[in-house]
């Protein structure tokens, strides 16, 4: 078992393994994602005392609960990477800080644009709010600190001890906060109240969460590719991956990394997922009622525009950073194999020449 | 590796080299005041600049003194922390501490105390005079005493941390700012809710005493962590 486990330190090891698994987060996100959305945004009942702009609650606490997760991902990481020396640990954590930081930032927004018509204002030192920007803040600290050296190897060590301390830090901060913000409450605030909440809000609140993980599994993944590629890159099994991969797609044999099949079971599913939605009846009475979400359409659609467009942002990003790095890759392929024939020839004209005089 | 019989017999070299570390800090600060100074001469601009920007007021005054004094005190003591490995990591002397047979956690500790209390004891001697400047009254004051006394070895200790991961970068300063600050705010909470608490002759045990829980958690992990991150940031 324990060496089954470690196997995985090797960077190859681990870029199979991102490779078996993409399918199975990608399953999570393409399904859970746009069903707990949708059903939440058009077919869970309205609330009684904030009515449609509660809504936001379907993409706010999805990534208010998750940026704390993939904190705690990280920092494991980070740890396991620090006691047992694994370079892709290292190179984990270096994938999951920018997610964890669209995330936290995500949740922001969203609790501030939700705060306006619930609170009436954007900004609230509520406990929630300000240890969650503390967070913020732990990640770009983590970030910045990762991209100043240029040492890569050891800019990871060095966010990785960063990582761990804030770690230590984040129960401390929470609990001061929240202590500070009891003696210092001005404004009262009306929460959701969770527990009275219907399963017809709860089922899409934990299916959009569940979509959410599985996004951030996903860029992991890929983020975590790219990352082993690009730090690899003169080391001899990636010029092997790169050059079987290369071989399937001219024989027009290439398998996916996601196949067809899976693609089926995602749309099979995803139909399935939205008919259940269906099934609880459209909420509005209208299209335009809809898109009007009770009034306050520009606080709902400007939280969901946002966060979408800035996960979307971050996952193509992720994905077109691989092609660079393959080019790259096979630049420096190509140059030492054309040393190699350099070598090759001189010996060969040495040779020659000697067996000359000879 | 050295075997733990070693290790008991170099321990009676351990004091020697600590008290050595000690004298060279405090001979080197004594011989660079000039630059001890500087951090001392921002904190007080810094309190100069709030009366000016808030107005005379002394109820206001009074009424934020805390707060001020303790961001001032926070900004100025990281300014000072980039000098506790910097000089000793150009000048190579940082690789012959990590090399050497004594502990390396008890090294850092050391220089970390000497880097407070060189750091720290102009601040209280100037002390009276920002509570003269900030219309502190009388227990405002003994408790602001009490939170730096037990509040900014916390700073050293945790500020060690960030700036031993930095120790080999270029340029550092801003970056140590944005690692830190996020984990002070803890500290400051507690240490200005205490002079509020004072203000308002309100016991004020509950937050010192969580502020001595800090200190004792950082004294007791930081230098361990000190120590790897220089380690980190030698090779």
């Amino acid at each position: 078992m324990w060496k089954w486990i470690n196997s995985f330190a090797q960077p190859e090891r681990a870029y199979g393994a991102c490779n078996s698994l993409l399918p199975y987060f990608t399953f999570i996100l393409c399904v859970c994602l746009p069903v707990g959305m949708i059903w939440g945004l058009a077919f869970s009942p309205t609330d009684y005392q904030q009515f449609d702009v509660y809504r936001i609650i379907y993409i706010h606490v999805p990534t208010a609960t998750l940026s704390l997760s993939a904190y705690m991902a990280m920092a494991s990481a980070a740890f396991v990477g620090i006691v047992w020396q694994w370079r892709s640990a290292f190179m984990v954590m270096v994938a999951i800080a920018p997610i964890g930081a669209v995330v936290t930032f995500i949740s922001l927004f969203t609790g501030a644009v939700w705060g306006k018509p619930t609170w009436g204002t954007y900004w609230i030192w509520d406990a929630r709010l300000t240890s969650q920007l503390i967070l913020l803040f732990l990640y770009l600290g983590v970030i910045a600190l990762y991209l100043s050296f240029d040492d890569k190897q050891q800019g990871a060590k060095a966010a990785a001890i960063m990582a761990l301390v804030g770690v230590i830090n984040i129960p401390i901060i929470k609990y001061s906060v929240e202590w500070w913000n009891t003696l210092h409450q001005t404004a009262t605030i009306s929460k959701l109240d969770k527990p009275s909440a219907p399963m017809s809000m709860v089922i899409p609140l934990l299916t959009s969460m569940l979509g959410m993980a599985g996004y951030i599994g996903t860029v992991t993944l890929i983020r975590l590719k790219n990352e082993l590629l690009k730090r690899d890159a003169h080391r001899p099994w990636v010029a092997e991956t790169l050059q079987k991969e290369h071989l399937q797609r001219e024989q027009a044999q290439q398998k996916p990394v996601i196949g067809i099949t899976w693609w089926v079971i995602i749309v099979v599913c995803l139909i399935a997922g939205l008919s259940a939605a269906f099934m609880q009846g459209f909420k509005f009475d209208s299209m335009s009622a809809f898109f009007d979400m009770g009034g306050r359409a520009i606080f709902v659609w400007l939280s969901f525009g946002v966060g979408l467009l800035v996960l979307a942002v971050l996952f193509v990003v992720s994905v077109l950073e691989r092609k660079g790095i393959i080019d790259v890759a096979n630049r420096q392929r190509e140059r030492a194999e054309k040393i190699m024939a350099a070598r090759e020839r001189k010996k060969a004209a040495k040779a020659a020449k000697a067996a000359q005089t000879n | 590796m050295v075997s733990q019989q070693d290790d008991t017999f170099q321990s009676y070299k351990t004091l020697p080299v600590l008290w050595a570390v000690a004298k060279r800090d405090f001979s080197l600060a004594y011989r660079q005041r000039a630059e001890l100074m500087q951090p001392l001469m921002f904190f007080l601009m810094v309190i100069t600049l709030f009366p000016l920007a808030i107005g005379p007021a002394p109820q206001t005054l009074q009424l934020v003194s805390g707060a001020v004094i303790w961001v001032a005190a926070i900004l100025s003591l990281l300014m000072g922390l980039e000098r506790l490995f910097r000089d000793d990591y150009l000048d190579g002397s940082l690789e012959q501490l990590i090399l050497s047979p004594t502990p390396l956690y008890l090294i850092v500790l050391v220089k970390v105390v000497s880097h407070w209390l060189v750091n720290m004891i102009p601040l209280l001697i100037m002390s009276p005079l920002l509570a003269l400047f900030l219309n502190m009254t009388p227990s405002m004051y003994t408790t602001l005493i009490f939170t730096l006394l037990l509040g900014t070895p916390i700073i050293s200790l945790v500020g060690a941390i960030g700036v031993a991961l930095t120790v080999g970068l270029q340029r550092s300063g801003v970056l140590v700012a944005l690692l830190l600050i996020p984990l002070f705010i803890p500290l400051l909470i507690f240490a200005t809710s205490a002079i509020d608490s004072a203000a308002m002759n309100l016991p004020i045990s509950f937050q010192l005493g969580i502020i001595s829980v800090l200190l004792l958690v950082a004294l007791a992990v930081s230098p361990m962590v000190i120590a790897y991150s220089l380690k980190v940031s030698q090779h």
